[in-house]
This record gives structure tokens, C-alpha cells and sequence, in this order.
């Protein structure tokens, strides 16, 4: 059997924070008194990654997904717990470790604003002690698979944010990491560049068969990137597992498209399931998941229908049912 | 050893050649600021020379010698401007706005990397005039500076400047115990007032605090004394020592303030 690349065993991580008074009066008495309160960003949460995964990281603002992926990067230092990455423990810092990881965060940026990417790609090779073949051919692969040839050598800040952000990951990778923490890679990035770099990130797994944990607000990049999700709320880790079992287990209905040919009441669509949108010729239903089939046949019996789809509800709408389910218990 | 020795050095100044570049992108601001800063020397000396001059020396030491001790602060003052007072800043901005995860996650000792990555060259002209400034007045009081006085005034420039860095360095990573202090940086350059007289301006318990406590008063005084042919060995000897255990201090408070480093939010 594979050893776990990435091992996670009751890890905990709080924080102190200053809860302020509202007002004036509130700031100033804080001068001298201040009340704080305990935050459990990351709450007792264990479990393992196989080498070559892709797992997504779920989770509301501020449900700790961002304080993991710093504890597993040892950035931050545990409450408690303990933490393997690649074999290492990684406060320690060791360099043999920090060349085989790479911690990309789609808010912060590692290029000279100033200068050409390349310039940064130089810098790295340095750092990272990247010999000269492996750094010109591991450049080419990834300048190719960007498809960025034409803008490496152009200053960055005249570059578009989509654009810099391909070259923020050439800059990560230069050093063939084996382990790749992506925090919100593709946020503030339009639809196309969105799945320009899901493709990479894909394409980059398969090549480099590297191990990937990714984090993001968009459900696309999960949904399109991961077969497995952990899902984290306050804290605690509430889901890990097939993101088609979260979608089995959590998507209650599933969504009837209609196209109808001839007027209908909305009163008769009532009858078949819960109608969410109806403007004639077109009618969205939600209906119970087991029963879909059969009422869509239902449905093509009693109606003239030009069209009829039977799809899945968003991963989001999923996700939001599951977040909703928990704060219920 | 010397693979690493190697790797640092090329990264020295691998970060001088593309602080270059950058300068190179915003001509206009860099002319400004030589200008800036060529200016403040010039009325440096002159405001000493009319103290000199009116009183006839300062806590024992004319003005040729007040002129040594002038030119030896005016290059270590060009020197950290040079380098601590950028890197000190970004250090500082780091752990505000959270960059700092990127030092941290790179197979480099985290400390050189934030005390050599920024630097500006607006002060390289002050460096030299204030080398020309030291010349010309060795010239011109025919002082005889042998081969070990030439090398003890460099080591000890040096060990000034690690002094200076290690305090400021010090007062910087404070940086992480609170959250936010914004005139942080400017603590250690305002002491620049203390170094550029000589020690024995000091007096009574200032004097043990800036020659002893906080020895700032001997950044530039102790290197000029040995140019002078006046440098007392004990003073040399505490100096030193206490400079390599204020820098020893200084990688041991960043390794345990480093662990309370947040992030911020992301």
C-alpha cells in the first residue's frame, strides 16, 4: 500500500481576539481594558492524502481552510496536533522540504512588480537551486502549457491579472514541486481564465504527478479539478470523501427543464414537484431525487413539451444544503 | 559550506542587479532623492563646521577631527539608509500584510532574505562624499594612518554596521508581538543624532546609557578614534563583543517571534 504524502492527525490551531467595544468610549477604554476571545480556526480535524491527489478544500470565509493549508506549509505553529507532509514536519522548516512544496495564493504576489517575470523566474532558480537544464526545460513545458511566450519578458504591472497570475504559477513550479497548496488560484479571474488554469492545474497533476490541495470560493474549480473534497465549517472538518457522495448524500432534489409547446397553468406544473421558475414556454421544477425519472415521464404525458432536461442543482446549491443541514445540528 | 557560502552570494547580488533594474524604470525619482540626500550632507557639515568653528572643538575634538568623525558617519549613515532602512521597512510591511508567507516558505534562511532583498542607490553619492570628505582631511592634517589602523577602521565600520543592523533588526521584529506599530522603523534611525558626535558629548548616566547600555554613541566614534590614533583597546574589545551578542540575540528573537507570525487573514 502507498504511504500517505500528507498526514494530518488532530490538528488544532486558536487564536486570541480582541473584541472591541462599539464607539468611542469602546476605543478608548480599550487603551487599558480589553476583553478577548478565543477562535477555533481550525478545530481537531485528521486525515491522509495519497501522493498524486487532487483534494478540494471547502468552506465558508473563514472556516479555516487558508489556516490548514499554512499549518501543512508550516507557516503557522499548532495548537495541537501532529503534521506530515513529504515526511517532514514542517515548522521545522527544513530546506530539503520547503524545495519539494510549493504555496500558492491567489492574493499575494511573488513577481517584481517592476520587472519582466522572468527576471522573478531567475530569482527562484536561485533560491530554490534549480540546476540550468532542469530549470530551461521545466520553463519551456510550463511556458508552453500556458501558453505565456509572449509575455515573460514584458514588465508586470502592465500585464492583466489573469496574466500574472499563469506567471505566478511558473514562478511556484520552477522547482517541480511535489506537493502544491493552491489557495483561491483562480479568484477575481474571468470564466475563460478561470478554465484556462483549471486545465493547467489538471494538465500539471498529470504531469508532474504532483499532489494537490486546493482551496477555493469557486465550486467550479472544485467540481472541474477534484474527486475528493474535505469540507471544513468553523473549524471542524465535516465532510472527506467522493464529491459524488456529497452530491448523492446532500442533493435532496434534482431539476426538471422544461420547454413547453403549448400554454399551461402553473397551478397543473404544481401538482409534478416544487415549480422555482416559470415563464412560459419555459418552466424550471425541483423534484424529489428517486422520483425524477418517473415524473418526468409523468410529466411528457399530460403536457405538450418541446424539450426536457433532468439535471443535477448546482454544486453550490449542494454545498450551501450541507452547510445549512449542520448549523440545523 | 561553500556551495551555500556561494548560493547567498549570488543572491546578494543577484537582488543588487534587480533593485538596479527597477531604479533604472523611475529615473526622475532617483535624481530627486541623490539630490535629496546630497543636499542634507552638505548642511550636515556646514551646521558642525559653524559649531566648530564658534567654539573651537567639540567634547575635546577640533575640527579636523570632528571632521573624521563626520565623514565616518556620513558613509555608515549612507550604508544603512542604503540597505536597513528598505529592508527594515519591507520586513516590517511583510508581516502586516501578510507577504511574508512567501520568505517563509523558501529554502533560504528567512533572515537574510529579508535584510537583503531591497535597497536603494540614492545614498551611494553620499557614501562618497563623505569618503572624499575623509580622504581629503587625512590629506590635510598629514595624518599617518598605517596599514593596521587603514584595516581596524574597516573592521570596525563593519562591526558598526552589524551593530546597527542587529538593533534595528531587533526593534523590527517586534513587529510581531503586536498588531501594528507604524513608526516602528523610524525608532533606530533617529538615533543617528547620537552617533554623529563624538562620545565624549556624553555625560553622567546618558553617557553609560549610549557608550554602555545602548552603545550608539560608539558607531562612529569608535572607527574615527582609530583612524585618530586615540582608540581605546577595552572600548574596542566591549564593543565588539557586545555587537556579535546583540546579532547572536537578534537571530534567536526572530526564531522565536517568527512562531507568532499569523498571516493575516489570507
Amino acid at each position: 500500500m502507498v504511504e500517505p504524502i500528507i498526514t494530518v492527525h488532530h490538528l488544532k490551531r486558536y487564536f486570541k481576539v480582541y473584541k472591541k467595544k462599539a464607539g468611542l468610549l469602546g476605543s478608548v477604554q480599550s487603551l487599558w481594558d480589553r476583553k478577548y476571545q478565543e477562535v477555533r480556526a481550525v478545530d481537531d480535524i485528521s486525515f491522509e492524502i495519497q501522493p498524486g491527489e487532487i483534494v478540494g478544500f471547502i468552506g465558508q470565509n473563514g472556516a479555516g481552510k487558508t489556516t490548514t493549508l499554512k499549518m501543512l506549509s508550516g507557516l503557522l505553529y499548532p495548537t495541537a496536533g501532529e503534521v506530515s507532509v513529504l515526511g517532514f514536519n514542517p515548522w521545522d522548516r527544513k530546506s530539503e522540504f520547503q524545495k519539494q512544496f510549493a504555496l500558492v495564493m491567489g492574493q499575494k504576489n511573488q513577481l517584481w512588480w517592476d520587472l519582466p517575470a522572468m527576471e522573478s523566474f531567475l530569482l527562484n532558480k536561485a533560491i530554490y537551486e534549480v540546476p540550468e537544464q532542469q530549470f530551461k526545460k521545466t520553463l519551456a513545458k510550463l511556458i508552453d502549457l500556458l501558453e505565456v511566450q509572449d509575455i515573460v519578458n514584458v514588465q508586470v504591472r502592465k500585464l492583466s491579472l489573469g496574466q500574472r497570475m499563469k506567471c505566478e504559477l511558473i514562478a511556484a513550479l520552477l522547482h517541480n514541486p511535489k506537493v502544491l497548496f493552491l489557495d483561491e488560484p483562480t479568484i477575481g479571474l474571468d470564466v475563460v481564465m478561470q478554465k484556462v488554469l483549471r486545465d493547467f492545474i489538471k494538465a500539471y497533476n498529470q504531469e508532474f504527478k504532483a499532489t494537490i490541495i486546493l482551496t477555493s470560493h469557486y465550486m467550479g474549480d472544485v467540481k472541474e479539478l477534484c474527486k475528493r473534497a474535505i469540507v471544513i465549517d468553523q473549524g471542524k472538518m465535516i465532510f472527506d470523501g467522493d464529491l459524488q457522495e456529497i452530491i448523492d448524500r446532500y442533493a435532496r432534489n434534482k431539476i426538471l427543464s422544461l420547454v413547453l409547446s403549448e400554454p399551461t397553468k402553473r397551478a397543473q406544473l404544481e401538482k409534478f414537484g416544487e415549480v422555482k421558475d416559470f415563464e412560459y414556454p419555459k418552466a424550471t421544477l425541483l423534484v424529489p431525487r428517486a422520483n425524477a425519472p418517473k415524473i418526468a415521464g409523468e410529466l411528457l404525458n399530460h403536457f405538450a413539451i418541446a424539450d426536457l432536461n433532468i439535471e443535477e442543482p448546482s454544486i453550490d446549491a449542494i454545498i450551501r444544503e450541507l452547510f445549512l443541514s449542520q448549523s440545523g445540528n | 559550506m561553500i556551495k551555500t557560502i556561494k548560493k547567498y552570494w549570488f543572491l546578494f547580488w543577484k537582488f543588487r542587479s534587480l533593485r538596479a533594474m527597477k531604479l533604472l524604470e523611475y529615473r526622475a525619482n532617483f535624481w530627486f532623492w541623490v539630490t535629496v540626500s546630497v543636499m542634507w550632507t552638505f548642511f550636515n557639515f556646514f551646521f558642525f563646521d559653524l559649531i566648530v568653528g564658534a567654539r573651537g572643538n567639540i567634547a575635546g575634538w577640533n575640527r579636523n577631527e570632528m571632521y573624521i568623525l563626520l565623514a565616518t558617519f556620513t558613509m555608515l549613515d549612507a550604508f544603512t539608509w542604503s540597505f536597513f532602512y528598505h529592508n527594515m521597512q519591507e520586513y516590517i510591511s511583510s508581516i502586516f500584510d501578510g507577504t511574508m508567507t512567501l520568505t517563509l516558505t523558501r529554502p533560504i534562511s528567512p533572515q537574510f532574505l529579508i535584510s537583503v532583498q531591497a535597497n536603494s542607490y540614492t545614498n551611494v553619492p553620499r557614501f562618497f562624499i563623505g569618503l572624499a570628505m575623509l580622504l581629503i582631511t587625512i590629506h590635510r592634517m598629514q595624518l599617518q594612518v598605517s596599514l593596521l589602523s587603514a584595516l581596524g577602521f574597516i573592521a570596525f565600520c563593519g562591526i558598526s554596521l552589524l551593530f546597527v543592523y542587529s538593533a534595528w533588526f531587533i526593534v523590527s521584529t517586534f513587529s510581531f508581538w503586536v498588531d501594528r506599530l507604524e513608526n516602528i522603523n523610524e525608532l533606530v534611525p533617529s538615533t543617528r543624532r547620537i552617533w554623529q558626535v563624538p562620545k565624549e558629548v556624553y555625560t553622567g548616566f546618558v553617557s553609560t546609557l549610549f557608550t554602555v547600555v545602548l552603545p550608539f554613541a560608539l558607531v562612529a566614534s569608535l572607527p574615527s578614534e582609530i583612524l585618530l590614533g586615540k582608540a581605546m583597546m577595552h572600548w574596542l574589545v566591549f564593543y565588539a563583543i557586545f555587537t556579535f551578542g546583540l546579532f547572536y540575540a537578534s537571530t534567536v528573537f526572530f526564531k522565536i517571534s517568527v512562531k507568532k507570525y499569523s498571516g493575516t487573514a489570507n
